[in-house]
């Protein structure tokens, strides 16, 4: 039986009381509870705080370069469907940079599990505002407030087609633990979008903020199953929705590709001996 | 007898010259010649004038010719442009439906192909079939080997399509026949063996047969045919080859796929590559094998898609940020391309860095003759990479004395690793320790000089010409076969030319160089671009100044362009 400790490389520096150590933990608890070894999990991170997950999580690690995790956790999973795809990643990341790889991985439902730690703020480069910050976040590069519209993450995920898409809040863990398991053991592509706070760098969305400005639906009756109730959750609420926002089962990407191919790309035989080469360079030069 | 034509095939896109062009070239192939086809096209799809240029030699030939011998024209305007590249003995075969040209002082027979089309055929669309017949009639090529040719070709379209063009064929020689008295004799098979392939389709074979598994691209000319390629071949060797949202995701999901495992390519033309840049140091970093191959094209910007060019020359050696070793092949030939692919993917896991292809539109979009594809000289090299259980402390990038460490791949018991884009110790975790990171650069750049002693044993750079000449020319890729008949030209009388072929441009070859241009007169690099960007190199590397020969027009050079440049045209 795997335990939590085999996830453990070292324990993680951030700020104390930093949201992502809730997250940390409630990811290690996840895949215990899957039942996955760490030789089968990568995680794959991008570039800010969130993204130091890789030096703290024990597994495969790939921590890519800033924006561009998706992609790479695209590609692996291609390449071995056999292997559990986990992106770690900030908002800054999702959102802002590698927003166009966000929507083609909802939009592809490629099987990997993507949890966004999301703080409103670029904490690593000391606190300029972040595609989620609130209208009139006041930071080192909007002195005045910001003039843009915030992106809302699971709005965006859903409109893509993404087939799993949930909010969590890291002053909840039991439920965070709940919606990455549900990520885990999801076919295709899982958004969970972390409400993950920055004590030093957003003193706007505080814990405090967050507990008087979240509606958990679970305590509602919201159908998950219904893309028109997600829709109108996400819309209609004057308060945050967290929880599972939409579910729904389809047929992975990789699954498609497998299926195309006729096989799992890792176990070609790429041998010179056993494959007919002849045949493929005569229709190349004949075409 | 020794035979060597240069056809040109002028009209607008939408006049079928590049269906009969690719008639020509592939019925010339079936007889056994050496055929090298040239396109100049717009980034256009109908409407603007296209040429396509087939020459035919029974020696081998990589190059185009100084001027056309038969040119054939469905419009004014081809004539107009082209004529600056005919001769006093140039034969030009131009439709004359709508008029005669007079006074161009070049012999010109004018048949009127899009009458005859539309009066026997319904429609001016054969009228290239038409033409087809009147030249290869000219041209003295045995109707049989044309007829193979041409069915092949609408073998799969209606019995209609097929029987109209056979009659448009058969009305083209007929009148020919009748009114048209010059001929030439390429006569009937030779019978050499051999294939008919452009650049990019023999990378896109060649990434096949060496095992490549993975690929991610994004459309852009002139690289998009490789793409189309691996799409509609790799899945019958269960790979996968996918069409993604950007140059970005493309290098990142071939990283992400060499990091699980597989081979892995993305192929690109300058302003992808240039998206690509920040992964490729990524790729440095990491230590994963990743091939890019890198089509390039006139530039900068947009520049022109469909057009040769060899101005991201340095770009390719240098772009991305940091220190990192990197692989920069430059094969001069199709048949080179093909075998520097297969040996790309050995490389670049050998080495555990990012190899580039370098060629340009002129090799990637032309056929050329490939006389023989020999599988058996193809060797399948992975390198430190460990499939099976680790035993015992594993450091995926432990510091070893040739600095290439062991590589396990997800699933690997006891292989826990972190790839990772910062700076970091044996075990790919964060590190920034000033000793850590100076044994990590150091280690890293190590990588290069066995890098070094493989592509010298794989890829020796070529010398042609004489050994002791007093002039010398250097130059990569699409120049190749143009200075080797320039060398040849300058050699006939008196052996004083020798040029050097780079076969690969990184690691910079600074001894064969040196050891080249000891003792010349002078020396030639030749290149198509504006700044000399080799030649700067060349100066860089050896100290010493070269005259700069180039061409940055789009089109290639001519033999007798370099011969005015060395006082010799």
């Amino acid at each position: 039986m795997v335990d939590e400790r085999e996830f453990i490389l070292k324990n993680p520096v951030w700020c104390p009381g930093c949201g992502h150590y809730a997250v940390l933990t409630a990811l290690r608890r996840a895949v215990v509870r899957v039942g996955l070894k760490p030789e089968e999990v990568v995680l794959v991170t991008g570039i800010g705080c969130s993204s130091r997950f890789t030096d703290f999580f024990r597994s495969y690690g790939f921590h890519g370069i800033h924006g561009r995790a998706i992609p790479a956790a695209v590609g692996i999973k291609l390449a071995n469907p056999r292997l559990k795809v986990i992106v770690a990643n900030g908002d800054g990341d999702t959102y802002a940079i590698g927003i166009s790889h966000f929507i083609h991985a909802a939009r592809r439902n490629i099987g990997i599990t993507h949890i966004v730690m999301n703080n409103q703020v670029y904490g690593l480069t000391k606190g300029q505002y972040s595609p989620t910050s609130v209208r009139g976040f006041i930071s080192s590069t909007s002195p005045k407030g910001t003039m843009e519209k915030p992106v809302d993450g699971a709005l965006l995920a859903l409109s893509a087609g993404a087939t799993y898409v949930a909010r969590g809040f890291s002053g909840n863990i039991d439920q965070l633990v709940r919606l990455i398991e549900g990520g885990l053991r999801h076919r295709g592509y899982a958004l969970i979008d972390v409400l993950s706070p920055c004590v030093t760098f957003n003193r706007l969305n505080t814990y405090e903020w967050f507990r008087k400005n979240i509606l958990d639906i679970e305590q509602i009756n919201h159908n998950p199953s219904s893309r028109l109730e997600a829709f109108k959750i996400l819309l209609t609420s004057s308060k945050i929705p967290v929880g599972l926002i939409y579910w729904s089962d389809e047929e992975a990407f990789e699954e498609l590709i497998v299926g195309s191919i006729g096989g799992t790309p890792i176990d070609a035989n790429i041998s010179l001996e056993e494959n007919n080469y002849e045949r493929l360079i005569r229709e190349v030069a004949n075409a | 007898m020794s035979l060597d034509l240069f056809i040109t095939i002028g009209g607008k896109a939408g006049d079928g010259s590049f269906l009969i062009g690719d008639i020509l070239a592939k019925t010339f192939r079936l007889i056994g010649y050496n055929v090298l086809t040239y396109r100049d096209f717009p980034s256009n799809i109908r409407g603007l004038p296209t040429y396509y240029s087939v020459r035919v030699s029974d020696k081998p030939i990589y190059a185009v010719k100084d001027f056309i011998d038969y040119l054939v024209a469905f419009e004014f305007e081809a004539v107009e442009y082209l004529k600056r590249y005919c001769s006093s003995s140039t034969v030009i075969i131009y439709d004359n439906s709508i008029r005669d040209i007079k006074d161009i002082g070049i012999k010109s027979y004018g048949i009127p192909f899009k009458k005859m089309s539309i009066n026997n055929l319904g429609s001016e669309l054969f009228k290239n079939t038409i033409a087809l017949g009147a030249l290869t009639y000219i041209l003295g090529v045995d109707e049989k080997h044309v007829l193979n040719v041409l069915m092949e070709a609408f073998m799969r379209r209606s019995g209609e399509i097929m029987d109209k063009n056979v009659k448009a064929y058969k009305i083209g020689r007929e009148y020919a026949i009748e009114n048209i008295k010059i001929r030439e004799e390429v006569g009937g098979a030779i019978g050499r063996e051999g294939f008919l392939l452009s650049g990019n389709e023999a990378i896109a074979i060649g990434a096949i047969i060496a095992g490549c598994r993975f690929y991610a691209g994004y459309p852009i000319t002139p690289a998009t045919e490789i793409m189309e390629l691996l799409i509609m071949h790799m899945p019958k060797y269960q790979g996968v080859a996918i069409q993604v949202e950007d140059e970005i995701a493309a290098i990142n999901m071939a990283i992400g796929a060499s990091y699980a495992g597989l081979r892995a390519m993305t192929a690109t033309s300058g302003p992808g590559f240039s998206l690509m840049a920040e992964s490729l140091s990524l790729a440095g970093m990491t230590e994963l094998p990743v091939v890019i191959v890198y089509v390039q094209r006139a530039g900068p910007s947009t520049g022109i898609a469909t057009k040769m060019e060899q101005s991201d020359t340095l770009q390719a050696l240098f772009s991305g940020h940091g220190e990192f070793p990197r692989i920069v092949l430059t094969p001069g030939t199709v048949e080179e391309a093909f075998y520097m692919t297969t040996e790309a993917f050995n490389l670049a896991e050998k080495i555990q860095c990012p190899v580039i292809i370098l060629i340009d539109q002129f090799i990637a979009q032309n056929r050329e003759t490939v006389n023989t594809i020999d599988l058996s000289r193809i060797r399948i090299d992975r390198g430190k990479l460990i499939i099976s259980e680790v035993i015992g402390d594993y450091r995926r990038y432990e510091i070893t004395d040739d600095g290439i460490s062991p590589r396990t791949i997800p699933l690997v018991k006891g292989g826990i690793y972190l790839a990772n884009s910062n700076e970091h110790d044996e075990r790919g975790y964060t590190a920034e320790n000033p000793w850590i990171r100076e044994s990590m650069v150091n280690k890293r750049l190590k990588k290069l000089e066995v890098a070094k002693k493989i592509l010298e044993e794989k890829f020796p750079h070529k010398i042609y010409g004489f050994k002791n000449a007093k002039i010398a020319f250097i130059g990569y890729g699409s120049v190749h076969g143009v200075v080797l008949e320039v060398v040849e030209r300058l050699n006939v009388k008196e052996p004083k030319a020798k040029y050097l072929q780079l076969r690969y441009l990184w690691p910079f070859p600074l001894e064969n160089v040196n050891k080249f241009i000891h003792d010349v007169d002078r020396i030639y690099v030749v290149e198509h671009n504006a700044q000399g960007q080799l030649s700067e190199l060349v100066r860089w590397a050896t100290g010493v100044r070269a005259n700069k020969i180039l061409k940055y027009d789009g089109r290639a050079f001519r033999p007798v362009d370099i011969m005015k440049a060395v006082g010799s045209g």
